[in-house]
């Protein structure tokens, strides 16, 4: 069923339930007046283990991109030890394409603290920090002035509602990123919390056990948390109320509960809207977003974020859920920040501008990824002059598979980004490709063991 | 770092192979006990795991991903792939993505050549699949002396900047960038010369590619070692073993075996490249006799200048007696060395009047630990900076005067050790330190005892230890009880709340190890320095525990041994005291001679003795005595009074300038015997390269001049010599022979044959019975609180440099450091109206010079600082002739100075 009424975007207008125009920031006092911190109040009168229960039963799973089980993740922690526990709010929103945090922290900030805080209850932190994307300078304000709500409101700090954490009162801080993409990646972000250049840990260990500053860490996205309110106010059945268990059936799990949806690109009315997970593209498209721009012919679309990989003209019914990458070639529904192309686009333009940005923000960790990204874009470049050859188009195929389809060749997944980008547009749109290419005469120069 | 035997804890299979597995293992160090090959690039065994290269990945039977081996954790049961042909393509791939940045022919796959060209060739890659790079005429950095950086060879596989992070601690690399943009750096600035580096080498020993390597080795690559020994360092006292390659007789390459119990494969600036004075063209070749007649050093035979100084002895101690006679022994040279030259005045020449530079740098301590423990060395040893939970350093600076101890204390505070400095100055290791008491010069003996009694106060102190191990608790809490915090803070310039926390976080944390230096010996309440700090290791119950206890940093690669062997006036091999008959016998039997009975007169006093024209005649074997002694003027002076002053050395110095007899002596790296480090550490030295021209080894020509004198010992090796030290002092050596050193020698005391040396030292309760507590008050230094001279100067050493200087200022070190500089705080140089760049000139009560100043805030507003390395500074003409009452070791740590601008006629306000 299509969503009747908004669930996180009660407090934001939002077509077709709302205008964009009368949106501004939820003060703390209007918050309290339209029912928040009602669930906090509830979750503070639960065990911890209970909460952790409700959210696992709801099948909330991570906004962030990967999609991993909210619930499970917190079960990961080891049992409190008396020392400190850290809650890493993922607010470093820097994916081309993907918004939709923001557009949450604008105007209802007081929606994620008290997400922040109901977490915190649940798996024991007694400190958390939001890490937001240096370029969201507006944003972090608006933080900390919800904060300073929030703190004399006794919703954190000493003396707070919360009581006491691990011996401690409950804070909550902001911290800024500095403009790297890679400190969006969990444990980069964690070395960059620390204070250091954010390149992502080795695991094991895993943050649930080694995190910040080497203690247990839980890191979830400001969406993920947003929901938590709804889920232990309405319960685990009314979110499940949205969405639908997996297409692949048994004890695949299943994508519930409302999801904000991103769109730009060639689109009449791009923004943020918000819908069941399984909505199909072209109803986002054509009834939410009024269409394709110019009433063009739809061409290509990335699902969420640019490293998700590309859905190709005759997949523009694409269910948009957690299903998305096994039943559409894709890498997943990632961040659900959809790009839509339209017929003039050209694949190498896009795919080339993709990898600039993966070039561009690959940490230099991993040679793979490091020498890797930066030759796709030489080689993309080079096919955009129409300079390359038949014969660049495999090997660049291949370079992409070895880093990417084989995966995991990488410490982190931002390789496997860049390649899914790559290896789907050629595998979907290789007539693009072809097109600008020189026939191969003679082999480009593959001389690995000649 | 997978040293160590631990238990098996399972298995697995790698490649169809059973494995055993250990505690901590990956599935690389799994795969490499059972002699499995993976192919590695940023891997290293002494480093964490980076994990970037990717050239370990393997495969995992129910794991979709490929995993690093590196970093990986195997597990029981775990089945592992490392040689699939997914594998190897996708490592030949990352290779040759690697190689896209680098000019063509930079690398080519070489069985025989660096690591990366290995690796090349065992995954038969031969270029990249991308073009090359162009080579950038810019991309060498030979700025340094001893490094060189080419970028083009560089794969930013962070070995380097792991290296310098984990084993130097020095954090001199960075990566600039991102993505293939990224690029190492050394810091801010371009040239590796500009930055923080310390040329430890531990980078250029793990470089994969040769991107950074050194300077001498890139110059001799063609020259082959002919000759590969191992040995030890001739620098400071930490003593480390180094593997000296060396090509038709010139040393061509340094290094440090990784199995090396001392520094595991580390070295430092100084014992890594600081060897070309060895080949120095002003190396003495020929023995030089002073003519007569012209007055002229000429050179004559060896057999002439042996029957001269043997000669001319017996005559001086003939006309004037043998109290007119002595010798200072080398800490420089091998304890046969030392061991022959006191057996020489003690038997032929029938005078105790024998000392070494210990003298002059650890005297104090060595009094103050025999007095309160019963042996006058470090009860520790250094693998318990690695073992301690707390580590207080006091009056030592060992990232510069002892950089492998200082690199392994800034790893152990890095890994959780908490650190307390004590010092004047803001010495690196502060900066690393939670507590840093930067007292006023020489006031170490209030400090110390403000600290003991809050200790006791509060009770942190270990009171069963007390109790049980110490003697003099009451006497020492009713000294303490009078003692105030106030009077102590307004002495020492550290506040009380400073005093307090110290207190709190040595007492609390369990025993220490205390690091201690020049900074408490050298000076006139030295060996009350040390016993008040012994005071704190009693009390925390410190001295006899693993990861605790004493632990001085000796200044030498061989005082420690000098004094062992008896070079001290008043003791015998072994610390054996002069007047125990049953010592006396033994002695009489090996040496056919009695020891004289009369204790004999220290380094110090024999400087004074020969000034006031008592003593005729002085064999001074390796130390430059014009320029280390203090009160210079009054030295040379002294020097000149002589009627015979022999020399035993690598080069003519200042002393040579006044001798009559010059000996060519061979290096550290020419000779063979043994050196004893700062951790009682008996260690095998073998000649690495052959001494020039006619220099011989010190040993050879003690024995020859007492053959000379009718005393034939008839030895033939520096190992007969090692087998009558172990029969003379078996207590300590009775178990030390040749054949037991290889290859990390042997820690004393090691009384048998079947003994395997002593660690820690007092483990079953203190040698003299009981610890015992000392109730010491504050004397205040004649040099504090000198009208007109409001500076307390610290006189000391620099890392590029080592004592006087004679070695590394024959080296290119001089290329890093070419002269002392006067260290002044700002608001100092303020007040007298010094700016950077100018030279001030110094003045003492004893002296003046001038030096070039250096304006930091390492120093507080009070204290300055002045190396003494180079002749041209005369840090000794400032320093005066006040000694330690007891020690007799000279004040080289306070000095009352006032400075002004050269040439200015400025006094300050």
């Amino acid at each position: 069923m299509a969503l009747d009424k908004p669930i996180i975007t009660k407090r934001i207008p939002t077509p077709p339930f709302g205008d964009p125009a009368d949106r501004k920031r939820t003060t703390f006092a209007q918050y309290k007046r339209t029912g928040g911190y009602k669930a906090l109040e509830q979750a503070l009168g639960m065990a911890p283990a209970d909460i952790t229960n409700v959210v696992k039963d709801s099948e909330l799973r991570g906004r962030g991109g990967a999609g991993f089980s909210c619930g499970l993740k917190w079960t990961f922690l080891p049992q409190p030890d008396g020392d400190r526990r850290y809650l890493a709010v993922n607010a470093d929103e820097s994916e081309p394409g993907t918004f939709k945090d923001r557009i949450l922290i604008d105007f209802d900030p007081h929606l994620l603290l008290e997400g922040i805080a109901i977490a915190c209850r649940a798996t024991q932190c007694d400190t958390a920090y939001i890490y937001i994307r240096g370029e969201y300078h507006k944003q972090a304000k608006t933080l900390l002035v919800a904060l300073e709500e929030a703190y004399a409101n006794q919703i954190f700090g000493e003396g707070s509602i919360n009581g006491e954490v691990n011996g401690r009162p409950l804070n909550c801080y902001v911290h800024r990123g500095a403009g790297a993409y890679i400190c969006g990646e969990e444990t980069g972000l964690l070395e960059s919390l620390e204070g250091k250049r954010g390149w992502p840990r080795i695991k094991p260990p895993f943050p649930a056990v080694k995190g910040l500053f080497g203690r247990p860490t839980v890191i979830n996205n400001v969406e993920t948390l947003m929901c938590l309110p709804f889920i232990i106010s309405k319960g685990a059945d009314a979110f499940k109320a949205f969405g639908k268990a997996s297409h692949f059936g048994g004890n695949a799990p299943g994508s519930y509960g409302p999801k904000l949806f991103g769109v730009s690109g060639h689109v009449k009315r791009p923004g943020v809207y918000e819908e069941e997970l399984g909505i199909k593209m072209s109803t986002l498209i054509n009834d939410y977003c009024g269409g394709i721009k110019g009433n063009r012919k739809f061409k290509a679309a990335i699902p969420g974020g640019v490293s998700m990989g590309f859905l190709s003209t005759d997949q523009f019914d694409a269910e948009l859920d957690f299903d998305i990458g096994r039943r559409y070639g894709v890498l997943g529904l990632g961040t659900a920040g959809v790009i839509v192309m339209d017929e003039s686009t050209d694949i190498v333009t896009a795919t080339r501008n993709i990898v600039r940005f993966f070039s561009h923000e690959s940490c230099g960790q991993c040679t793979p990824c490091r020498e890797g990204s930066g030759w796709l874009y030489q080689m993309l470049c080079r096919i955009e002059r129409g300079d390359g050859r038949t014969k660049d188009i495999d090997l660049m195929d291949e370079i992409a598979r070895s880093m990417g389809a084989m995966p995991g060749t990488t410490i982190c997944g931002l390789a496997d980004g860049t390649n899914w980008a790559v290896k789907t547009a050629i595998e979907k749109f290789r007539g693009d490709f072809e097109a600008k290419c020189k026939p191969s005469v003679v082999q480009i120069g593959v001389n690995v063991g000649a | 770092m997978n040293r160590g035997v631990s238990e098996i804890i399972g298995g697995a299979t790698i490649d169809g192979r059973e494995v055993h597995l250990h505690e901590g293992d990956t599935i690389l160090t799994a795969a490499r006990r059972a002699g499995i090959h993976i192919p590695t690039l940023c891997y290293s065994d002494d480093l964490k795991p980076e994990g970037g290269c990717r050239m370990c990945l393997v495969e995992i039977d129910g794991k979709r991903r490929p995993s690093g081996a590196c970093h990986t954790p195997i597990t029981p049961g775990m089945v592992v792939h490392t040689d699939t042909q997914r594998l190897t393509d996708l490592r030949r791939g990352v290779l040759s993505l690697s190689l896209s940045k680098h000019v063509d022919e930079q690398f080519r796959p070489d069985a025989g050549g660096s690591e990366f060209e290995r690796l090349m060739h065992e995954l038969n890659v031969t270029g990249s699949m991308h073009g090359n790079a162009a080579r950038d005429g810019e991309a060498i950095d030979d700025s340094h002396p001893y490094l060189r950086f080419d970028r083009d060879a560089c794969i930013t596989c962070r070995r380097c900047l792991n290296a310098c992070e984990q084993i130097q601690g020095q954090f001199v690399y960075g990566i600039e960038g991102r993505g293939a943009k990224s690029r190492l750096i050394f810091g801010p600035g371009e040239r590796f010369a500009d930055s923080a580096c310390v040329a430890c080498g531990a980078c250029v020993e793990h470089c994969p590619t040769g991107a950074i390597s050194d300077r001498d080795r890139v110059a001799s690559a063609a020259a082959e070692p002919d000759r590969v020994t191992d040995s030890v360092c001739g620098y400071c006292g930490v003593g480390c073993r180094l593997r000296i390659e060396a090509h038709d007789n010139k040393v061509v390459r340094i290094s440090a075996p990784d199995d090396a119990a001392v520094n595991h494969g580390h070295l430092c600036v100084k014992g890594r490249y600081a060897h070309a004075y060895h080949h120095s063209p002003d190396r003495l070749t020929r023995p030089l006799l002073r003519d007569e007649v012209s007055g002229e050093l000429k050179p004559v035979s060896w057999d002439e200048a042996i029957a001269w100084a043997a000669t001319r002895l017996a005559e001086i101690r003939d006309a004037y007696g043998p109290a007119c006679v002595g010798c200072i022994t080398s800490s420089r040279s091998t304890n046969e060395a030392g061991y022959l030259l006191q057996k020489l005045f003690r038997t032929a020449l029938g005078s105790n009047n024998v000392d070494c530079c210990a003298r002059i740098c650890h005297s104090s301590t060595a009094l103050a630990l025999q007095t309160v423990t019963g042996t006058g060395a470090a009860s520790a040893s250094l693998v318990d900076i690695e073992r301690a939970s707390t580590i207080v350093v006091a009056g030592a600076n060992p990232t510069e005067a002892h950089p492998v101890v200082g690199a392994r204390i800034k790893e152990a505070v890095l890994r959780g050790a908490k650190l307390v400095v004590v010092d004047p100055r803001r010495i690196e290791l502060a900066e690393f330190a939670d507590l840093h008491l930067a007292l006023r010069p020489g006031t170490n003996v209030p400090l110390f005892n403000a600290i003991a009694r809050a200790m006791v106060d509060r009770g942190w102190i270990d009171e069963q230890y007390v109790t049980e191990r110490c003697e003099g608790y009451d006497e020492f809490v009713s000294f303490t009880d009078g003692l105030d915090y106030d009077e102590a803070a307004e002495i020492t310039g550290v506040s009380v709340k400073l005093i307090k926390a110290a207190a709190e976080l040595i007492g609390r944390s369990g025993p220490a190890l205390f690091v201690h230096g020049l900074g408490l010996s050298e000076l006139t309440q030295g060996t009350a320095s040390i016993m008040t700090l012994c005071n704190i290791g009693m009390l925390t119950g410190s001295i006899g525990k693993p990861g605790a206890g004493m632990l001085p940093l000796r200044g030498q690669n061989n005082v420690q041994g000098h004094a062992d062997m008896g070079a001290m006036p008043n003791q015998l091999t072994g610390y054996q005291p002069l007047d125990d008959p049953a010592v006396r016998a033994r002695f009489t039997k090996e040496w056919g001679v009695a020891p004289p009975l009369e204790p004999g007169i220290a380094s110090t006093d024999m400087v004074k003795a020969a000034h006031r024209g008592e003593l005729k005649a002085m064999w001074v074997q390796g130390e430059d005595v014009a320029q280390s002694e203090p009160n210079q003027t009054h030295t040379i002076e002294a020097l000149r009074k002589l009627e015979l002053l022999i020399i035993q050395d690598l080069y003519a110095c200042e002393s040579t300038e006044y001798a009559h007899l010059v000996l060519p002596a061979a290096g550290a790296l020419e000779q063979e015997g043994t050196f004893t480090n700062g951790e009682r550490r008996i260690q095998h030295v073998r000649p690495a390269v052959d001494p020039p021209g006619e220099a011989r080894p010190d040993w050879r020509v003690v024995a020859d001049v007492a053959a000379a004198m009718g005393h034939d010992w008839g030895y033939t090796s520096p190992a007969d010599v090692m087998a009558e030290i172990a029969r003379v002092a078996p207590a300590k050596f009775g178990g030390v022979s040749y054949d037991r050193l290889t290859p990390d020698g042997l820690q004393w005391p090691c009384p048998t044959p079947d003994h395997p040396g002593t660690a820690t030292v007092h483990a079953d309760g203190f040698l003299r019975g009981k610890g015992l507590l000392v109730s010491i008050p504050f004397v205040p230094s004649p040099e504090h609180d000198q009208n007109g001279f409001p500076l307390l100067l610290i006189t000391g050493r620099v890392l590029q440099h080592y004592n006087v200087g004679t070695m590394t200022r024959r080296t290119p070190n001089r290329d890093l450091v070419d002269m002392d500089y006067l260290e002044l705080a700002a608001h100092d140089a303020a007040r007298f109206e010094i700016e950077p760049g100018d030279t001030a000139e110094i003045h003492s009560r004893w002296g003046r010079t001038e030096a070039p100043v250096r304006i930091t805030d390492r120093i507080v507003p009070g204290t300055a600082f002045l190396s003494f390395h180079f002749p041209e500074s005369h840090a000794n003409c400032l320093v005066g002739p006040q000694v330690d009452p007891q020690s007799r070791c000279p004040e080289y740590k306070v000095t009352a100075i006032r400075v002004r601008r050269a040439g200015s006629e400025s006094v300050g306000r």
